[in-house]
């Protein structure tokens, strides 16, 4: 099956004031999305998930690697890239107060991209706008009001029906419920859950929230400092973490029943600080934290190696397994 | 004009009743900014129509009577009379032509030219020629700016065009530095970001949605601004660089009474105390504008 | 019960809030008690007033902040009494704040050398070896390296070592109260673990009550001995920690819980539909009513009472006035 969405040896630095030293916010990840996945990015401070979002959208520049939307080579800064893939690739960011214009009204706000993109005027203009807002259950009386007079779910809503308004296929969720309340958080989920159906979308969803990735991704990428440790379905790595430091986040989740309490994992509770991307540690960076980890981890970097299809992770402890070769895309050749 | 990167068509009246409403409740909060606005709506009443409201509107122009030079304040002549015979009170209303004119079109012309060259420099901020136009800024910040209206004036023939064009050669880094500041620390906002990644290209986006959230704090510079502009114009004619005899303006009224203080003290003190009302109600205003257009709750 | 095995407690607090537009009625009649040694959580959402409620013990409300009714005693004293229209305070002794942005707690112009020793002189009243008080403070919360540390600005240090930090310099004062507004909301999810389980320990290792305020229902549970649920500036449910997520009767507790995404993979809820009320005209019977799947005619009109489940599981709400073991009454 053809990926959506492909990502080969990523990597994105940025300079710092100091000469040669570099924060290494994404370092080397490959990782595929395929039609109607919601593939959700997992990671605290530091892991590169919103760093490796915001290249995939264009905001940034690839430092090496390289980014294909269905086939076609989109590794570039969004000024370069062509307004067809601007259509169909949208982006709804965490904070929906200063991700809409306060100046502008709900009916401009979502009014811009379908001006943008397919130019209709006047009433036609209004009854376009009109069904994004029914899309996602909003009357027509927002269409006046401005950011300042609506609350947190509601502009997240409009924030959502921005993206929708150029009819993408592919939208980023950079974690889009992280500022909302937990009663507003459910109906948001649901609404892009149903609106994926809908529209028949794909979602790439950043998060640090392993409760909410359970329910409603299909494949997840567990980062740390800037590489990927663990992926494959969600179902199994949930049921079987094999990282490490996937076992201390799945551990560390304030939960609320006991049946809950039952699927966290005991042996690796959370000890140790997160480095920061400017100092990472040598050979696997998560071995200062890592209760299994000896002499080899603080060396050599593990590769990646396979636990079952689809299913890969980052971890010495694991190198009698298959090595997972790159795979040498169709692009390349 | 393209201040709006959407159509305007979506817009109902009743939505921006509704916000007109607020904004006169914000404004109309504190009664000095409701005086301000009185005294700036006379004075430009006043202005407008100096000839119907002026009791000699005829002293405003080539006139001479020795008989009646310098008579102090009275009923038929509230301000006095100035040295040649001319009624000073209708000569004042003619100045605020002159004066208020200045400002007009000192800002019509400084507003636009400043906020493009801050909203360039500051969505470009880093760049090459973002630091070059920001840095010949800082040239004309550095002098004073009545100072270098003096200068070119001087350079140029006495007129109130060549005032004007002194006047705004001096004012127009100060929007440019202003919006560079607002424009800077909001050009990496989510908003303006989800607007250039959905494909909106760079002139809509400074122009159609970064400056609209800069209106709250352009206009009510403008409207303090009235008063120091024509301060500033006072000052250049004071000198003798503005509008030129017979033509009453305000600075060459009071540095003309200078020489018959203290006796005939009229002749320079009440073009002096308007020069101060028009600044004291345009900042007034300037005051209310601000509660208005920049929302606190 | 004795009256020293209560730490703090807060009867009947109404705060209300004067803004532009009017009042805003944000507390309404808040209770809840603490024991010494014991950890209580108290849960609700943005803008339901458990800050608000913190704030009013610490006595730093903000300006236009009115106590309208109310008395709060902490550790014996009466810190807050409102009688006949008159408010008494008086600055609270013993007990000390942990605040949820830890950079904006920490002055970052001075090391935490010099930040913990204003503490210490002033909060503890200790004037001789403050240097070791402050080094053993910073070893509790287990933060390595304590000398070093004391010559660090807050920038150096990375957000679960400002929140460490924190933790220290409220212990530095020797307080028999802890209160904790959000303090691991902007943490990393495994730093938070590390620093909840601190707060835990620390509570349990010196005898001390705290109130943690959090939205997090989850954190609540791992770290409190009872809960209470806030809505709207009233409290709608207080029950042990255990008994109130097997047992939640309040229709608001339930559709939280509902709402909650489950690591066992379970649908979630829609969510609860509508919104907080505007506490400018707060509804006149209960608070939560016009949300409410199963508000009837009494619930617009008058305010629930504290109905008992059992000994300590308390619910405002009519639908168990007649209910379970109890009868209505008020919160003891």
């Amino acid at each position: 099956m053809k990926a959506v969405l492909e990502v080969r040896g990523l990597k994105k630095y940025f300079a710092t004031s100091k000469k040669g030293v570099y924060v290494k916010a994404v370092d080397g990840i490959d990782f595929e999305v395929y039609k109607g996945d919601v593939f959700a990015l997992v990671g605290e401070s530091g892991s590169g998930k919103s760093t490796t979002a915001y290249t995939v959208m264009g905001m940034y520049e690839p430092t090496a690697g390289k980014i294909f939307y269905r086939g076609q080579d989109i590794s570039k800064i969004h000024w370069k890239r062509p307004m067809e893939l601007k259509k169909e690739i949208q982006i709804v960011f965490q904070d929906p107060g200063t991700s809409l214009n306060p100046s502008k009204t709900v009916a401009q706000i979502v009014g811009a991209p379908i001006v943008l993109h397919k130019k209709p005027r006047g009433e036609k203009l209004k009854e376009a706008v009109v069904h994004f807002l029914n899309m996602v259950q909003l009357p027509s009386e927002y269409l006046y009001k401005l950011p300042r007079d609506i609350g947190g779910g509601e502009k997240q809503l409009i924030a959502i029906a921005r993206a929708l308004a150029s009819g993408p296929s592919f939208v980023v969720l950079d974690e889009p419920t992280s500022a909302l309340d937990v009663s507003i958080q459910a109906k948001i989920i649901r609404t892009l859950l149903r609106l994926k159906e809908e529209l028949e979308l794909t979602y790439l969803f950043i998060t640090h929230d392993l409760s909410l990735v359970r329910n409603i991704s299909n494949r997840i990428a567990i980062m740390y400092l800037g590489k990927i440790v663990e992926q494959g379905p969600t179902v199994d790595i949930f049921a079987q973490p094999a990282h490490p430091y996937t076992q201390m986040l799945l551990s560390s989740i304030p939960v609320v029943t006991k049946a809950e309490e039952a699927l966290k994992p005991k042996k690796v509770t959370s000890t140790g600080e997160i480095p920061s991307p400017v100092n990472v540690p040598p050979g696997c960076s998560f071995h200062t934290r890592c209760p299994f980890a000896w002499d080899l981890c603080k060396q050599v970097e593990p590769v990646n190696y396979q636990i079952s299809t689809g299913r890969w992770v980052k971890c010495h402890l694991y190198s009698n397994k298959e090595v997972l070769v790159k795979k040498e895309t169709e692009h390349e050749r | 004009m393209l201040k709006d990167s959407v159509p305007r068509v979506l817009d109902t009246s009743s939505a921006y009743k509704e916000r007109i409403k607020r904004g006169w409740y914000r404004f109309s909060r504190s009664k000095l900014s409701v005086l301000g606005l009185a005294l700036a709506l006379t004075i430009v009443f006043i202005a407008l129509f100096a000839p119907l409201v002026a009791p000699y509107p005829e002293h405003a122009g080539p006139f001479v009577d020795f008989s009646n030079a310098c008579k102090p304040p009275s009923l038929t002549h509230p301000f006095g009379t100035d040295a040649i015979g001319r009624d000073i009170l209708s000569r004042v209303f003619f100045a605020f032509r002159g004066a208020l004119l200045m400002a007009f079109v000192v800002l019509l012309i400084v507003v636009p030219v400043g906020t493009t060259v801050g909203l360039i420099g500051g969505y470009f901020d880093g760049l090459w020629f973002s630091t070059v136009i920001m840095r010949i800024t800082d040239v004309f910040l550095a002098v004073p700016p009545l100072v270098l209206a003096l200068a070119i004036a001087a350079l140029l023939r006495p007129t109130l065009m060549n005032s004007m064009i002194a006047v705004c050669v001096s004012w127009w880094p100060w929007y440019a530095r202003l919006v560079y500041g607002m424009t800077v620390s909001v050009k990496n906002e989510p908003f303006v970001k989800a607007a250039e990644l959905m494909g909106m290209n760079r002139f809509k986006i400074m122009f159609g949605e970064i400056l609209p959230n800069h209106l709250g704090p352009i206009l009510t510079k403008m409207t303090l601004d009235v008063g120091w502009v024509i301060l500033t114009g006072a000052s250049l004619s004071f000198v003798g660089l503005g509008e030129q005899p017979p033509t009453p303006a305000l600075g060459t009224m009071v540095s003309d009474g200078a020489k018959y203080l203290p006796t005939f003290w009229w002749i320079s003190v009440f073009p002096a105390l308007m020069i101060v009302a028009i600044i004291l109600a345009f900042n007034l205003l300037g005051d209310g504008v601000r509660e208005m257009l920049t929302s606190g709750e | 019960m004795n009256i020293s095995d209560i730490a703090l407690k807060i009867e009947n607090l109404r705060v209300h809030y004067k803004v532009y537009r009017g009042i805003l009625k944000v507390l309404d009649g808040i209770s809840l008690e603490v024991k010494r040694g014991e950890k209580i959580g108290l849960v609700g959402e943005t803008g339901c007033g458990k800050t608000t409620t913190l704030k009013t013990v610490m006595n730093i409300l903000a300006r236009n902040a009115i106590v309208t009714a109310g008395k709060i005693h902490a550790n014996g004293d009466i810190v807050l009494e409102v009688k006949e229209g008159r408010v008494r305070k008086k600055p609270p002794k013993g007990v000390a704040m942990v605040f949820q942005d830890p950079t904006a707690a920490l002055n970052p112009v001075f090391t935490i050398g010099e930040q913990l020793e204003l503490v210490i002189k002033y909060a503890a009243n200790i004037n001789e070896n403050t240097r070791e008080f402050a080094i053993n403070a910073l070893q509790s919360a287990r933060l390595p390296d304590p000398e070093r540390l004391l010559t660090n600005f807050p920038f150096q240090l990375s957000g679960g070592m400002r929140q460490r930090v924190c933790i220290a310099m409220a212990l530095a004062a020797r307080p028999s109260i802890i209160l904790a507004d959000e303090p691991t909301t902007n943490l990393d999810v495994t730093i938070q673990d590390q620093v909840l389980k601190l707060i835990k320990r620390l509570s349990d290792e010196q005898k001390l009550a705290l109130v943690l305020v959090t939205h997090s229902l989850g954190v609540a549970r791992e770290t409190c001995d009872r809960i209470y649920v806030m809505y709207a500036g009233t409290i709608v449910e207080v029950a042990d920690s255990n008994e109130i997520f097997e047992q939640p009767l309040h229709p608001y507790t339930r559709g939280l819980l509902a709402s909650l995404p489950r690591l066992t993979g379970e649908r979630m809820a829609e969510g609860i539909k509508g919104r907080i009320p505007d506490y400018l005209n707060p509804p006149a019977g209960c608070r939560f009513a016009p949300r409410c799947d199963h508000a009837f005619e009494k619930c617009y009109t008058e305010k629930p009472l504290f109905y008992k489940a059992n000994d300590s599981h308390l619910v405002a709400c009519f639908l168990y006035e007649e209910g379970f073991s109890g009868k209505s009454g008020e919160q003891s």
